[in-house]
């Protein structure tokens, strides 16, 4: 089941450009939140933002969606990135906050063509990269 | 279409109908209605002589009460369920007027519905909910959701394993996606009323008879008494008041307990005649059969393993997994349901278990289920793990969870594109809504 709300041209069209890192794309992740019954773009955060920063940029008490272009070392010590797609749903969000952004996340994942992992987090604690990297590992 | 959508979920025990938008059902009142069987004297008889002889459509209606307050000896207790799916389409059609005449009062002629149904629900039913709505009500446009996916979407997860804990039934089910896991579906008879049986059978056995009308005679009727369905009801309600104010789930199961021990602190409860009722162990020994039901199964109402047996039959769930009633424990129900799951979806479902229902909000539920779910899957002594996360909603919302759901979702400016309109309903038949309401 859905709520029918669809994600905005441009979610689809800056996928592609960022997923390639061309202009104006070319950033270490991008939020998305809902808004007017429309999935799109909240905000990005430049190149040389790091994880925190990512975090950091994500609400205490509402939902979003964001991509993130990770990078870190696999084990055998190769230095790698892969893009994950990022479910954030606050505990403390409201109860409609959650209720929107879980019914519409099959939109956005149509929207976003090609991304192979899709991790959730409903805590600060969750979002730790500690606790994030093992997941990112495991689909690489 | 302007008219805010009305939504509505019709349980075995609760009806709970409102507007899409708001916070809280508005009509909020007991299913189980009372009935007065038709060959009383008082009532619409069938006399052939009679020139005031009504169409026979009407003298075969059957009139449900839903105030049930007062003492009348003729009253039957139904429930339009049984065993979580409807069995009487007339209550149900009472259930809507009586709403909608007390509390919502909209033509529902020109509003659309959002119907929350059991996620076991069956297609003929389905279909039959349509027709009532459409031909009955001729409600311009509906949509059907199942109450898993609402409350696990209520939650903030598109995936989980829902286990909502209902009066009279519990049903486990784990939602992929947004999608029912139909092979990991379990129901179970455990539910708030077995725990209010249990409570009242120590009331008894300590010589505590409730009284729901302190004594007095009945108002109508032969004076000999209620109906058996009616005292039962009458006293069970009587019965959850108690338990919603005494009653705490265990950290831990509780071996037998000498009633006389008194090394729990009492709880004093008054009841409705005055008579004040002490409890102590009973209080954790009455929520603790959610976890451990053996002592329980033995004071099911007489009449279940019929109804049980009949569930069997055609596509109605019955066969493993799919909708069948398990007699185990709700922690192993849902250990069950998860193994019989794909092995790569189990971890995210145990990661992610949404507690929801009337029957979760006694305190140490939630705690208490991820402790026995780790006991069940991965053997004793693995408390404290982080495989399993209980998660519910806030104390107001566990009762209405999918109906909140329910509520969010037909408030939404894209509803619209979603129901299935008496057009379309005309167009293609009843089946429409296995097409569109998936």
């Amino acid at each position: 089941m859905s709520t029918g709300v669809e994600a905005a041209d441009e979610v689809g069209s800056s996928f592609s450009q960022f997923k390639l890192q061309r202009a104006p794309y070319n950033v270490r992740y991008i939020v998305y939140e809902i808004k007017e019954d429309k999935i799109q773009i909240e905000k990005q955060g430049a190149r040389e933002k790091n994880w925190e920063d990512f975090c950091a940029d994500l609400p205490e008490s509402d939902c979003r969606y964001a991509v993130i272009d990770v990078e870190f070392e696999t084990d055998d010590g190769r230095p790698t990135s892969k893009i994950i797609f990022l479910s954030w749903a606050p505990d403390t969000a409201k109860v409609r906050s959650k209720m929107v952004y879980a019914g519409s996340k099959e939109a956005i994942k149509r929207a976003l063509v090609g991304v192979g992992i899709h991790l959730n987090a409903t805590d600060r604690s969750e979002l730790e990269f500690e606790q994030i990297l093992p997941s990112v590992k495991r689909f690489t | 279409m302007e008219m805010n959508a009305v939504v509505a979920e019709i349980g075995g025990f609760a009806a709970r109908l409102g507007f899409a938008g708001e916070d809280y059902p508005r009509s909020y009142f007991p299913s189980c209605a009372g009935f007065i069987p038709p060959d009383d004297s008082t009532t619409r008889a069938t006399n052939p002589s009679s020139s005031k002889q009504n169409n026979s459509k009407q003298i075969q209606r059957k009139e449900y009460k839903f105030d049930l307050g007062h003492n009348d000896s003729r009253m039957n207790v139904h429930s339009p369920l049984s065993g979580g799916l409807v069995k009487d389409w007339d209550m149900v059609e009472q259930i809507w007027q009586h709403a909608n005449k007390t509390a919502l009062t909209v033509d529902l002629a020109q509003t659309p519905l959002l119907l929350i149904e059991r996620a076991f629900n069956t297609s003929k039913l389905r279909q039959e909910y349509a027709e009532l709505m459409f031909e009955r009500f001729q409600t311009p446009a509906l949509f059907l959701a199942k109450d898993s996916v609402l409350s696990c979407f209520a939650c903030g997860k598109t995936s989980g394993l829902v286990v909502d804990i209902g009066a009279e039934t519990t049903t486990v089910a784990p939602v992929q996606d947004g999608w029912l896991e139909a092979k990991g579906l379990m129901r179970s008879r455990l539910g708030g009323r077995m725990v209010d049986r249990y409570l009242r059978a120590f009331l008894e056995r300590d010589g505590v008879t409730v009284d729901p009308f302190l004594g007095q005679p009945p108002v109508a009727g032969t004076g000999e008494g209620m109906s058996a369905s009616y005292r039962d009801f009458a006293t069970l309600e009587v019965v959850r008041g108690l338990k919603e104010s005494v009653c705490r789930m265990p950290e831990a199961s509780l071996a037998p307990k000498d009633p006389k021990d008194s090394s729990v602190p009492k709880a004093n409860y008054e009841l409705p005649d005055g008579t004040v009722v002490s409890a102590g162990w009973e209080r954790f020994q009455a929520a603790d059969i959610l976890m451990d039901p053996e002592p329980a199964w033995e004071l099911m109402p007489e009449g279940r393993e019929e109804e049980d047996s009949m569930q069997v039959d055609g596509e109605e769930g019955g066969k493993e997994g799919e909708g069948g009633w398990s007699r185990e424990s709700l922690p192993r129900m849902a250990a069950t349901a998860i193994r019989r799951c794909e092995k790569e979806q189990q971890s995210p479902l145990l990661s992610s278990v949404v507690l929801a229902g009337g029957g979760a909000c006694l305190e140490g539920t939630m705690e208490r289920l991820k402790v026995e779910l780790e006991n069940a899957m991965y053997g004793p002594g693995q408390a404290g793990s982080t495989r399993v996360k209980v998660l519910q909603a806030g104390p107001q919302e566990r009762k209405i969870c999918a109906w909140l759901g329910g509520s969010i979702v037909g408030s939404l400016g894209t509803f619209h594109e979603m129901w299935v309109s008496k057009a379309e309903y005309a167009e293609k038949g009843a089946r429409v809504v296995d097409t569109k309401c998936p």
